[in-house]
């Protein structure tokens, strides 16, 4: 019972995560270059054509963990996204670059608190990839 | 499998209604002064600005000067400039109601009101002597009609109608800008867009006809 509980728990969350994450930045993508900008990291010819088609992976993965199918193909794309979001962060930080992180919103400055906040929204990503080992291991205890 | 599909479709829907719910139609009042271009461009670009603003200066040097000179002279962009002087800045009214009074006078001087003082944006912030930065960027004739223009008062209304359409389309920072593709908003962008980025962006635009 718990099992399902936190399945379905982390699988919504994850969702909304990425759907919502996905559809601002799908819905301003002028904005997203800009952000993306400011991490000064992606060549300028290619930053107009990531803030285009990127949202639209992001919307893939939360869409494909909330459908459900093959779900821990997408929850492994969702953890892997999370983990270099993370590494993105931190490195921009600690780089001391004033940048927006864009990630829920075009008005969240980079701090220890986005990087904390980015890195444990991996955790339940983290589950639902390796779910099925983790009910393995603990139904045979 | 049934069931999969039933999703699929479910979620389908959500993203149409959200996206529909996105599309805004908002359109800026023309208040404030065109830099290039006219009203009758398809690609309008209203940028809500001040010249003490670090951001702002390099925003109109390194990407709407480009533009001013690839786009607005054929017509295809419409460069509107609005006024949003900070409270904590000293010379922001100053320097709009310059500006305002530069518009009177015609585009030309206005540009060249635009290019003066945010060149040198760090010599009059730092000692507050606008005049001799216009009075060397402009011909005596123009500096007298400044001057002279500069002194109606109506101008300040007109800054404050500027601030007011800030406000109320919820503007927190400078430079902002609202692109709109005939007459419809595509996006609401605060911060520096570079060159390349706007660029792409009109012409993503200009092809979608």
């Amino acid at each position: 019972m718990i099992f399902r509980i936190l399945h379905w728990a982390f699988r919504l969350f994850i969702a909304g995560v990425f759907l919502y994450s996905g559809y601002i930045k799908y819905h301003d993508p002028l904005q997203f270059a800009v952000a993306l900008n400011g991490y000064q990291l992606i060549p300028e010819q290619f930053l107009l054509p990531i803030a285009h088609y990127f949202p639209w992976l992001e919307m893939l993965l939360g869409a494909g963990v909330l459908v459900g199918w093959k779900i821990r193909w997408f929850a492994g794309g969702a953890t892997a996204l999370l983990l270099f979001f993370s590494l993105l962060l931190t490195v921009t930080y600690l780089r001391g670059i004033d940048a927006n992180c864009g990630c829920f919103s075009f008005d969240d400055p980079i701090s220890p608190l986005t990087i904390l906040r980015d890195g444990a929204i991996v955790i339940p990503a983290i589950y639902l990839l390796l779910e099925g080992g983790i009910r393995k291991r603990f139904s045979r205890k | 499998m049934l069931d999969h599909s039933k999703r699929a479709i479910f979620l389908l829907l959500f993203f149409l209604l959200f996206s529909l719910a996105g599309i805004s139609a908002t359109q800026m009042e023309p208040a404030g002064y065109i830099l290039g271009g006219s009203l009758n461009a398809p690609i309008r670009i209203e940028v809500f600005s001040n010249f003490e603003c670090t951001h702002c200066r390099e925003y109109y040097l390194r990407t709407i000067k480009k533009i001013l000179k690839e786009y607005c002279d054929q017509d295809k962009v419409c460069i509107i400039y609005h006024d949003f002087p900070f409270k904590n800045h000293l010379y922001d009214r100053k320097t709009a109601t310059y500006a305002e009074a530069a518009a009177r006078i015609g585009r030309a001087t206005l540009l060249k009101v635009f290019d003066a003082l945010y060149t040198n944006q760090a010599t009059w912030s730092e000692d507050g002597n606008i005049e001799k930065v216009l009075k060397a960027a402009l011909s005596e004739n123009e500096f007298e009609k400044l001057m002279e223009n500069a002194k109606d008062p109506a101008i300040a209304t007109l800054i404050d109608k500027q601030y007011d359409l800030a406000v109320e389309n919820k503007l927190e920072s400078t430079p902002t800008t609202f692109i709109f593709d005939r007459g419809e908003q595509k996006s609401k962008t605060s911060g520096t867009i570079i060159y390349l980025v706007l660029k792409s962006f009109i012409e993503e635009h200009l092809n979608n006809k």
